[in-house]
């Protein structure tokens, strides 16, 4: 109610209504600017997705066979990395909620650790491949297989290069249970990695 | 006038999914965060049976499409928190999580459809 009031008092300018038709919505985990960032991965990988499910309807057999040449366990060994590192972050988030600056680096540390597994893995992953005939010219499957994996790889690596940038803040103690807006907006943008990645593994590595 | 949901407090903030004990003051069994995240991997695994053994057919497609709006939004809901965050962002991580199965299962039943609308004579 006071916070209706508020928004229609608030008419000078947009820039002054806007953190408040935010909040008429509900809260906004870490800040506004990091979910720009995000609905354009979000629209960017939409876009991606159609080329795959283009490609596949284009080239039938090659998506029937494709999935059983590639390191299956390389995929999953990916997708539990992200998750463990996703809920490393989800305890980050917890921990310094409550001011607990040592946990939460230690979880940040922790996250970036295993986050670290997944270009380390997939640069085996791309070594099996290439000894097994697998590269970029192997065929329809395996272009669009490189080209959507690549592409997620560079984002995980925006998303590591913002868990640095966090963990070095958190070890000055620059985040506290009141001001720790940065932090989360790391979290989020790494759980959205996470997210496409749930998306990615299935097509390349389990569907027919 | 339209209800406002006031913004959680910050004793709810440190213990999202803990009730009123907080998640320090808890008993010692798992959390929810530990649980959604073994929620998380036994799904993964289960993808990874799937990998090895599954033909394609319109089960797997429902799978498939399945998994990955459950666990796109397990993330979305406990990960990001965004069953108590802003409505708006809420909405269009949902439909990102619900149009891509949609699109699996369209991908598998009306291929030859998609394949002539995308042709360029």
């Amino acid at each position: 109610m006071t916070e209706t009031v508020v928004l229609a008092e608030q008419t000078e300018t947009t820039d002054a209504i806007l953190p408040e038709r935010m909040f008429k919505h509900g809260r906004v985990p870490g800040n506004t600017g990091i979910w720009v960032g995000i609905f354009c991965v979000l629209v960017e990988f939409l876009l991606l997705f159609g080329v795959y499910f283009i490609a596949k309807a284009h080239h039938r057999e090659a998506f029937l066979t494709g999935p059983d040449k590639l390191a299956t366990v390389a995929g999953v060994l990916i997708t539990l990395l992200l998750l463990t590192s996703g809920y490393c972050m989800v305890k980050a988030v917890e921990t310094i909620r409550r001011n607990e600056r040592r946990a939460t680096l230690r979880w940040v540390v922790l996250a970036i650790v295993l986050g670290c597994g997944y270009p380390i893995t997939k640069y085996f992953e791309i070594r099996w491949n290439v000894a097994n005939g697998i590269d970029g010219e192997a065929g329809i499957f395996y272009t669009t297989y490189y080209y959507l994996t690549l592409n997620h790889l560079v984002h995980v690596s925006w998303g590591l290069l913002g868990l640095m940038w966090v963990a070095v803040r958190t070890a000055l103690g620059m985040y506290s249970e009141k001001d720790y807006g940065g932090l989360e907006a790391a979290a989020v943008y790494w759980h959205t990695t996470d997210v496409i990645w749930l998306v990615i593994f299935p097509f390349f590595y389990v569907l027919r | 006038m339209k209800k406002i949901s006031p913004p959680r407090s910050q004793e709810q903030l440190a213990a999202p999914h803990s009730g009123a004990q907080g998640a320090r003051g808890g008993p010692s069994h798992l959390g929810h965060a530990e649980k959604i995240w073994l929620l998380l991997i036994a799904l993964t695994l289960a993808a990874a049976w799937l990998a090895e053994t599954g033909k394609s057919s319109w089960l797997l497609a429902f799978v498939v499409a399945g998994l990955i709006a459950f666990k796109g939004r397990m993330v979305i809901d406990h990960y990001m928190e965004m069953t108590s965050a802003n409505s708006r962002i809420r909405r269009v991580l949902y439909i990102f999580v619900s149009i891509v199965p949609l699109l699996v299962l369209i991908s598998h039943g009306w291929s030859d459809v998609l394949k002539r609308i995308t042709t360029i004579n």
